[in-house]
């Protein structure tokens, strides 16, 4: 747990302000410098590094920081005025603070307080602790200059990310390996760019790093991006290979001692029939399995509550007896009950893919977050995800597909990946059942079936909550969808806990839907989309997109006309093709005085580069605005339905 | 959440950032505080918390079943029973023990039963102990190695040396009791106990008791609550207790006013002499605070030079406004609070040195700079939930310090609007210098109808915080725009604002990059349009507070008008968006909107050739009385004119008025949405 901590704590210390140290002066700053007042090279930036210089002494055990900052904006200011020095009392010290601001009239005015230093959490004997000052009398133009060290007791080999969130003009990156220690290092730089290793240790220069664009439905940031990633190379674990050898064998062990799978025979007797087919067994020990109390989605006890309840985590017998366990704990229970019934089964340990891309040139066990079971099943391999409560038979949560990690063989362990997710596995089917009154107000309900990563997101938060709390927030999410006057209530949600069947939830709608005017009656002509908005709008982008999970939504309406409407104009049929990664079609339909119309709408693809970006874009706005269209009713006068009600009656 | 001695918490938020929460400590920071104690209580397994452990007796007192109120039957956790003593010693210091038990009743409850105790450097924690109940019955007593200490964090705020001491206990599940205790010295100058016995949930059982040393006053006021009578359970020590209080919750509940505004409280304030009540009472704290103050805002011959320089020699209203801007543009704003530093200023020498502090600070520097330009102003405490300081409830308690401005006799200026005039007759201009948007001569639209303690010596009292005409802040939009016959719709639009409203905008448009200001444009056109490409666009006087923000653009939207046969459908309001959100569920709570205001629409959409007029949504005209909404569409020369005005006069309604404002909505939504159609000739 403390490893744990520390690793968070120095990711954001290497992340956030990291290193100090290069000379005992400050840089004299040009004319051009303290005149700037845009950058070229960053139009519109609100600041730009002139410099940035970090260097790692696992010799002397200090790490510096050097800084010198062009403010361009007042958004510049606020951004980079503040300084905070995260570190770890008794483990690491900050030292050596110096700051001036100068300004661009060549004023110099330097920091002369001494920062402040402040608790940020305290538990179980580990402090982590927080220095910080704020910059003098900084203003739009100002140059910021300052430097500090951080110095520590063990080797901290560094993990340069190059990218800041200005744009970097010459940056120096120096790193000193310990003594006797040998260093490799995982780089992703750009073109032009060279490590250098010499007798001094190593160096990197870099003219114009560009800064980081932050932008909705990217991978991981920190997994794109230029960096430099340095680790120790031990004796005899010197290439990627060993390492992720040595460390599989020492996990898989763990596995094996856990899961133990002699200890579940009776057990899983019990699950399971002689005669059950090998499909069979597998649905019944996967939903023993997930009727065990998952931990990881309520609240994990304390050490004092299971011992109070006589609860054991030795091994995965003691999961099944106590019925209670964390995820992990499950997962190695499922291994070693289908272990126990005769199956071929193996466990993965993968990376969460909205956490990292897996790396296997880092040589970092950290990369890896959950564990998953891989059944084969007649000769083909099944990925299962016990450990996330109510994940549907033979599938993963999303963060677990199509990702890599390290799994068992026959052999050992290796490198594998996990499969793609298909839109199929996703799907949500939305029918409508309305009837218009004469006034152009609706009643029915509304019927959607849920499956994959859709399902599983509400039956997961009902753990978290519970069954009334996720109701209101389904159906406050579905009044969000209606068009303008039209209610929902929620009549029935059922199958929160049976992952065998679809999440289903029936809603009751009413309200107004159409607004009559003079002769017509104007209707938004897709009702569970009227109020969706395009779902990429800024024009141009710099990071690939990169979804979630594929999915497949078909919608089905249909609305009873009153006898005083009729259809006057349709909205049109469309289809909208992104192939292979995607497609849309709308039909519509008017007889009967029944207006219907269908939609399907299907994403395959979850990953888009920045080239492919501009037809992506053109694609949800093309749905959107097949969305907006209207449905146009001619209404009868009043006066004219009387004398046809009349000529009826004669 | 909320947290466990909430008066406590109220008096050390004085005086800091505008915007800012209730609690010091975020909820986020708290809940991996308690994520990091469950792990490491998991880790320390039974070396620590002790099962089957003694409870105290009000602990075991207050887990009895007791039938609780019906309408109560979905609440998350209820409070079995909230207890605070505070105890004074005839030296004056203060010692305030707090006592609570929770019952989780759903999941989502075990927010409620997070144990929790602020301390600082002036507010020593003596004490804090933990127990539990699982829902199986066991006993847990938690251990001090158990516990975990979160620094706080609050935005905007650099330093401050507050710290929480928190816990996961065991068996915090649906069904499970947590009980805390925590004992706390007061700041030596506190002079005021706060019992805030609403909760977000149901309270089934609240206490507070203040124990004096013999000869000592006290006097209670009461806020959103008819005033209760103390039982005198022994000699000067004072108990008053409810029973069965509802919780707010206010979550979901749009155009609702701020939580702390509604929620019931107590303040008992004590002293060795006896309180005065009432103005007197007011005037007491006014005066305190001011003496408090008033030595930071003596500033030194830099300051007064610089304050000439920046002021020059125009009139009152033209020095005001330079040192003002001057205030606003170039001292940063950067909390750092130590102490009693939570009330008091950094010398305004020190502010104007570095070129940055917190609110009071700021305020601080200005005074002393008009006092070198000849201006008298003074601070005003407020608090930026409008209601939540209340001229009833005289009390320390605020989030916030903004400055009156003394308007010499006779002096008029059209752009002194945020006047207000004290009992001593003298006139005062309310200006909040921390916000950089609002130019002087205006008030923030947070502020605006609230209320706040003008610290003026001998002459303080509570003033109120005026309302700015409607006509004040508007927002005008104008566009000009032809149609394809397509439906491919392409145009300029120009956006201003004017007044206070126009802050968050400003705001948001001063720290965004050149890119992020036209993402924030395509963000709002998003809104209005499918699919579009924004051309030009320019946004200009984003800092200049006397100039209207202008936000200039032009749009392309393919198939904006939807094509229907031998029609075209066509929107005459094509962006921008005044209504507000609303739900059907009974109103219970006051309806609280942002500001007044004035919205006006002008757009003209040059139909494309071919094409007639068949028909134009029909004009909406509605009074409400608290707000009127007119418009109209217009066909003429080939034309469509749409024209509209919202103007909204009211900053807040009763409940018994929402649905009258659900009809305005609804009339406004309708028009908004509604269409022309284009016939083929």
């Amino acid at each position: 747990m403390v490893r744990l901590l520390r690793g968070i704590f120095l990711f954001f210390a290497l992340t956030s302000f990291v290193p100090a140290f290069g000379s005992s002066n400050f840089t004299q700053p040009t004319p051009e410098e303290l005149k700037m007042t845009a950058d070229p090279a960053a139009p519109g930036a609100v600041a730009v590094y002139l410099f940035l210089e970090q260097t790692v002494d696992d010799v002397k055990h200090a790490h510096t920081f050097y800084a010198r900052i062009k403010i361009l904006t007042e958004a510049g200011r606020e951004q980079f005025s503040d300084i905070t020095m995260p570190y770890e009392d008794k483990e690491e010290n900050i030292k050596g603070v110096e700051a001036r601001t100068i300004h661009s009239d060549g004023t110099v005015i330097p920091f002369t307080g001494k920062p402040w230093q402040k608790e940020v959490v305290k538990a179980g004997g580990v402090r982590y602790m927080e220095k910080g000052f704020s910059m003098p009398d900084v203003q739009v133009g100002s140059i910021l200059e300052y430097r500090y060290e951080t110095t520590y007791s063990d080797w901290w080999p560094p993990r340069w990310h190059l990218q800041q969130p200005v744009l970097v003009h010459r940056a120096h990156y120096h790193f000193v390996p310990g003594p006797g220690g040998t260093v490799a290092a995982n780089r992703f730089l750009p073109a032009d760019a060279q490590i250098t290793d010499n007798s001094k240790g190593w160096d990197l220069v870099l003219n114009n790093v560009p800064a980081a664009a932050d932008e909705d439905d990217s991978p991981p940031m920190h997994a794109l991006g230029y960096r430099v990633l340095f680790y120790y190379v031990y004796p005899g674990v010197d290439t990627p290979e060993k390492y992720w050898e040595q460390q599989g064998w020492i996990w898989s062990h763990g596995v094996e001692d856990f899961s133990a799978a002699n200890k579940l025979k009776t057990v899983v007797g019990q699950i399971v029939s002689p005669g059950d087919s090998d499909d069979v067994k597998l649905r019944k020990i996967y939903a023993a399995v997930m009727k065990i109390e998952n931990t990881s989605f309520t609240r994990e006890h304390t050490g004092t509550e299971n011992k109070a309840e006589k609860l054991k985590f030795r091994n995965a017998a003691d999961i099944w007896q106590q019925q209670s366990g964390n995820d992990r704990e499950i997962t190695m229970l499922f291994l070693g009950l289908v272990r126990a019934a005769g199956f071929k089964a193996y466990a993965m340990f993968v990376t969460d893919r909205d956490q990292n891309v897996f790396m296997k040139g880092q040589l970092d066990w950290d990369q890896l977050d959950d564990e998953i079971v891989i059944v084969n099943i007649g000769g083909k391999e099944t990925y299962f995800d016990p450990g996330e409560r109510y994940c549907e038979f033979g599938k993963l949560h999303w963060t677990h597909t199509w990702t890599m990690g390290v799994r068992q063989t026959d052999k050992g362990t290796e490198i594998a990946e996990t499969p793609l997710p298909l839109y199929t596995d996703t799907t949500e089917k939305r029918f409508a059942d309305l009837a218009m009154d004469a006034d152009g107000s609706v009643h029915g309900s509304i019927r959607m079936t849920m499956t994959g990563a859709t399902a599983l997101r509400w039956r997961q938060e009902a753990l978290e909550s519970d069954e009334e709390g996720v109701k209101k927030e389904f159906a406050d999410e579905i009044q969000q969808q209606m068009p303008a006057g039209v209610t929902v209530k929620m009549s029935q949600f059922s199958g929160l806990t049976d992952y065998t069947q679809p999440l289903t939830a029936v809603l009751d709608v009413s309200g107004p839907l159409g607004s009559a005017r003079g002769k017509r009656m104007f209707l938004p002509g897709t009702f569970f989309e009227a109020q969706s908005k395009p779902r990429f709008v800024n024009a141009t982008r710099e990071n690939p997109v990169y979804l979630h999970y594929s999915y497949a939504v078909q919608d089905e309406f249909r609305l009873k006309l009153p006898s005083n409407a009729a259809v006057e104009v349709l909205p049109g049929d469309a289809e909208f093709p992104l192939l292979p990664n995607a497609d849309f079609v709308e039909r519509y339909k008017n007889a009967n005085s029944v207006y219907q119309y269908g939609r399907l709408e299907r994403v395959a693809g979850i990953l888009y580069q920045t080239k492919d970006y501009p037809a992506l874009r053109d694609f949800f706005q093309k749905i959107n605005t097949q969305d907006q269209a209207q449905l146009v009713l001619k209404l009868t006068p009043a006066a004219d339905q009387a004398t046809a009600a009349q000529g009826k009656n004669q | 959440m909320r947290t466990n001695h909430r008066g406590r918490r109220i008096l050390s938020l004085w005086f800091s950032a505008p915007f800012r929460s209730m609690s010091g400590v975020r909820a986020g920071q708290l809940q991996a505080a308690a994520l990091i104690a469950a792990l490491l209580a998991g880790c320390t397994g039974s070396a620590h918390a002790s099962k089957d452990a003694q409870l105290p007796d009000w602990v075991m007192q207050a887990s009895t079943n007791t039938p609780l109120k019906a309408e109560w039957h979905d609440a998350r956790a209820i409070y079995l029973l909230e207890d605070t003593l505070l105890t004074v010693a005839p030296d004056g210091k203060a010692v305030e023990r707090y006592r609570a038990v929770v019952k989780i009743l759903r999941p989502q409850g075990r927010n409620f039963a997070m144990p929790f105790a602020a301390f600082s450097k002036d507010e020593k924690l003596e004490s804090f102990h933990v127990w539990s109940i699982g829902q199986d019955g066991h006993h847990y007593a938690m251990k001090d190695s158990e516990y975990v200490e979160v620094g706080a964090d609050e935005s905007g705020i650099l330093y401050n040396d507050e710290r929480v001491k928190t816990a996961s206990p065991p068996g915090a599940d649906p069904g499970g009791i947590v009980a805390w205790e925590s004992t706390t010295q007061l700041p030596s100058w506190d002079s005021e106990g706060e019992w805030s016995f609403q909760n977000e949930v149901p309270t089934l059982h609240s206490a507070f008791e203040i124990d004096l040393p013999a000869g000592w006053h006290q006097y209670a006021v009461w806020f959103r609550h008819d005033r209760v009578q103390p039982a005198e359970v022994a000699p000067n020590h004072f108990r008053w207790e409810q029973n069965n209080i509802d919780g707010i919750d206010l979550s979901d509940v749009p155009l609702a006013p701020k939580w702390r505004a509604l929620a019931a409280r107590m303040s008992v304030h004590f002293a060795a002499d006896p309180v005065p009540e009432g103005d007197a009472l007011w005037a007491k704290i006014g005066d305190w605070y001011y003496q408090l103050a008033a030595p930071r805002s003596e500033g030194g011959s830099d300051i007064a030079t610089e304050a000439r320089t920046v002021a020059g020699d125009g009139d009152f209203m033209a020095r005001l406004a330079k040192v003002a801007d001057f205030m606003q543009q170039q001292i940063r704003y950067v909390g750092i609070e130590i102490g009693i530093g939570n009330l008091q200023p950094h010398a305004a020498e020190d502010v104007f040195q570095k070129r940055y502090g917190d609110c009071k600070d700021k305020a601080t520097l200005m005074i002393a700079m008009l006092d070198a330009v000849g201006i008298r102003a003074t601070w005003v405490a407020v608090d930026t939930a409008r209601g939540f300081v209340d001229p009833g409830t005289p009390s320390i308690a605020g989030n916030h310090m903004i400055m009156a401005i003394e308007i010499p006799k006779g002096y008029e200026n059209p752009r002194l609007e945020a006047v207000v005039t004290a009992k001593t007759g003298r006139r005062y201009l309310i200006f909040d210098p921390t916000n950089p948007y609002v130019p002087v001569g205006q008030l923030p639209v947070y502020l605006q109808g609230g209320y706040g303690l003008l610290a003026a010596g001998a002459d303080s009292q509570v003033i109120p915080l005026p309302v700015l005409k409607p006509d004040t802040d508007t927002i005008d939009r104008k566009a000009n725009f032809e149609l394809a016959p397509d439906g491919t719709l392409k145009g300029d639009i120009t956006v201003l604002r004017y007044g206070a409203l126009s802050d968050r905008m400003r705001g948001s448009l001063a720290m965004d990059s050149d890119k992020e200001q036209r993402e924030l444009v395509e963000r709002l056109l998003q809104h209005d349009f499918s699919t579009f490409t924004l051309g030009t666009e320019k946004v200009a006087h984003v800092r200049e507070l006397d100039q209207p923000l202008e936000m200039d653009y032009s749009i392309t939207a393919p198939l904006y008008a939807k094509g229907a046969g031998n029609l075209l459908l066509v929107r005459p309001r094509v962006v921008g968006s005044d209504a507000d959100g609303l739900d059907d569920k009974p109103r219970k709570v006051p309806i609280s909107f942002e500001g007044v205001g004035t919205w006006r629409d002008d757009f003209d959409v040059k139909i494309p050739a071919g094409y007639a007029v068949d028909d134009v949504p029909d004009p909406v005209s509605v009074d409400v009385g608290f707000a009127t909404y007119h418009s109209q569409v217009k066909a003429e020369a080939g034309t469509l004119h749409y024209k509209r005005e919202y103007v909204l006069k009211k900053l807040e309604l009763e409940p018994g008025e929402y649905g009258t404002l659900r009809k305005l909505e609804s009339a406004i939504t309708t028009d908004e949405n509604s269409d022309a159609v284009l016939k083929k000739q």
